[in-house]
């Protein structure tokens, strides 16, 4: 027999990183940057609060919203950083990360032939869950293409910042003007903002912070980046209320809840917490400033990212080969993983994406590699 | 970059002049000299290694020293004294039950209990000492012993 197959998902490719992946494995004395979660472990008061949860016996179903001490835990969480008020009852709801969110989201609002307007470079979830949903992704590099791309199909727009790959953020200036796009058009924003905390210099601005934009806006966030609780799996929507209860519907059949243990663990985080991220955050930094430093030296032209843990820099202009050449190559000659640019679109072939979520003495020892690599290209 | 610097070195003593200077964006010779200024002031009062010895071939010991103090002669008289001995590791002056409490080492238990009989307790100021000997390390100085745990992430991901 043949195993029957669902014409959309035929029409989406592998994941480039996953493909990547494979060549990374075979060589044992790499040094990865291509890793997109935290090196640090999660604090160890969320650890003990997991065991904890284990001994009291929280081994059952949950809310299907999630439990109603978290719900409560993340409205006053989000007030405490950001300044917007959710209602616990109506307006949150709890998944399996930020991933099955997304994915809850755009299953709940799109229709066969709706457009998704995406930011390009973006995070690889995107675009394949949209057109999963039933969506046609259309992307925008820059804030000023999007009045451009808006057709009358148009149903939401997505964005997520701090921004995996660049690490760039948005300024108030340009969320207002996003919010401007968004209210015209009567668009469903969807920001994913799971990388708020770890934003440098400048202080985060929710989007749903921004005047009338509450009533429009799916914010995405999660656990696994700010608190380096990525194998927890879990995340959160802020929404209106008829979305979070669209998303709950489906969200009851095809997860029913998340993980219990996870959700009593994520309290002490959301509680408890702040000092363990500070330390993260501080630490990341610092990584941040001798990465772009180190490159800056090797003769790469790099902004420095405001937030998130990674760099996403042009090398074709310096050594004159793609992201694919160059991260193949410095794979092979110098045991060091980057993940090419065309794993975030064919228009980015040119970048490599650097992650920092690595320890000093071997972001130093994999920068001088490099180095070496790039002088020897001429 | 003083603040950045003291957090490195605590975290690693023997991260090299080049490798900090790398981090911090500045010279080997400036850090250099902004180490010895740092041990010049007392700031830094020394860099220590941390041996895995737990049991073995050494004894460590907790004591409780409980103190009188004479007019002019306060705790710091005692407590500065005792410090002075190479058996004692640690010498803190605290709050509660007993007034000082010194962490000695020696070769065997009859080493230690002879140190704090001979030359504790037979202080003029001090009235009287607990000795508690040290069975397990479990962490020392933020270092917590036992197994090395290595990375578990995938080596590549989103
Ligand atoms: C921008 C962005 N959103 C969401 C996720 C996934 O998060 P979660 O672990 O909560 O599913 C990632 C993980 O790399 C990410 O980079």
């Amino acid at each position: 027999m043949k195993i029957p197959s669902n014409k959309i998902l035929e029409t989406i490719p592998p994941s480039g990183i996953r493909k990547f992946f494979e060549i990374v494995a075979e060589n044992p004395d790499v040094i990865s940057l291509s890793v997109g979660e935290p090196d640090f472990d999660a604090p160890w008061s969320v650890r003990e609060a997991a065991i904890a949860a284990l001994e009291n016996g929280a081994t059952h179903y949950s809310a299907n919203r999630g439990s109603s001490e978290l719900r409560g835990a993340i409205a006053k969480y989000f007030a405490r950083k950001f300044g917007v008020a959710y209602s616990p009852e109506k307006e949150i709801l709890v998944g399996n990360g930020a991933s099955e969110i997304f994915d809850l989201v755009v299953r709940s609002v799109l229709n066969p032939g709706d457009e998704v307007l995406l930011f390009a470079p973006s995070y690889v979830m995107y675009a394949p869950l949209v057109a999963l949903a039933g969506g046609t992704p259309i992307f925008v590099q820059k804030i000023s293409e999007i009045a451009k791309k808006i057709s009358p199909k148009t149903k939401a727009l997505v964005f997520g910042y701090p921004s995996n790959p660049t690490g760039a953020t948005f300024t108030k200036s340009e969320l207002t003007k996003i919010a401007a796009l968004v209210e015209r058009n009567n668009l469903l924003a969807i920001s994913d903002e799971i990388y708020a905390e770890l934003s440098y210099e400048t202080k985060h601005i929710s989007f749903a912070s921004l005047p009338k934009m509450k009533a429009q806006t799916a914010t995405i966030s999660g656990f696994s980046k700010a608190f380096a609780m990525t194998g927890f799996r879990l995340g959160y929507l802020l929404a209106p209320e008829n979305l979070v209860a669209a998303a709950n519907k489906i969200h009851q059949y095809c997860a029913l809840c998340a993980n219990s243990i996870s959700q009593v663990a994520a309290i002490e985080a959301l509680e408890n917490c702040d000092a363990e991220v500070a330390k993260m955050r501080a630490e990341y930094k610092l990584r941040r400033d001798f990465c772009v430093r180190e490159l800056r030296k090797m003769g790469f032209t790099v902004q420095k990212p405001a937030g998130a843990f990674y760099l996403f820099p042009n090398i074709r202009k310096r050594t004159g080969l793609s992201g694919d050449d160059f991260a193949l190559n410095l794979l092979k000659k110098e045991r060091v993983a980057v993940v090419p640019g065309s794993a975030f679109g064919a228009e980015f072939a040119d970048h490599i994406r650097i992650s920092y979520a690595t320890g000093l003495a071997e972001l130093e020892t994999a920068f001088e590699r490099m180095a070496h690599f790039v002088q020897s290209l001429k | 970059m003083k603040q950045k610097l003291l957090a490195l070195l605590t975290k690693n003593p023997r991260i090299s002049a080049s490798s900090l200077a790398k981090i911090l964006g500045t010279t080997a010779a400036k850090i250099e000299a902004e180490i010895q200024k740092l041990l010049k002031s007392g700031e830094i009062v020394g860099f220590a290694t941390i041996l895995n010895s737990n049991g073995q071939d050494e004894i460590t010991a907790m004591v409780e020293v409980r103190v009188t103090t004479q007019r002019g002669r306060g705790f710091d008289e005692v407590g500065e004294r005792l410090a002075k001995f190479p058996e004692v590791v640690n010498a803190f002056l605290i709050s509660g039950s007993h007034d000082l409490n010194l962490l000695v080492k020696g070769k065997s238990l009859a080493d230690v209990a002879n140190f704090v009989n001979r030359k504790v307790a037979v202080l003029e100021s001090v009235t009287g000492t607990t000795t508690h000997f040290l069975l397990k390390k479990y962490k020392e100085d933020g270092l917590i012993f036992g197994e090395k745990v290595s990375d578990q992430r995938l080596k590549v991901s989103a």
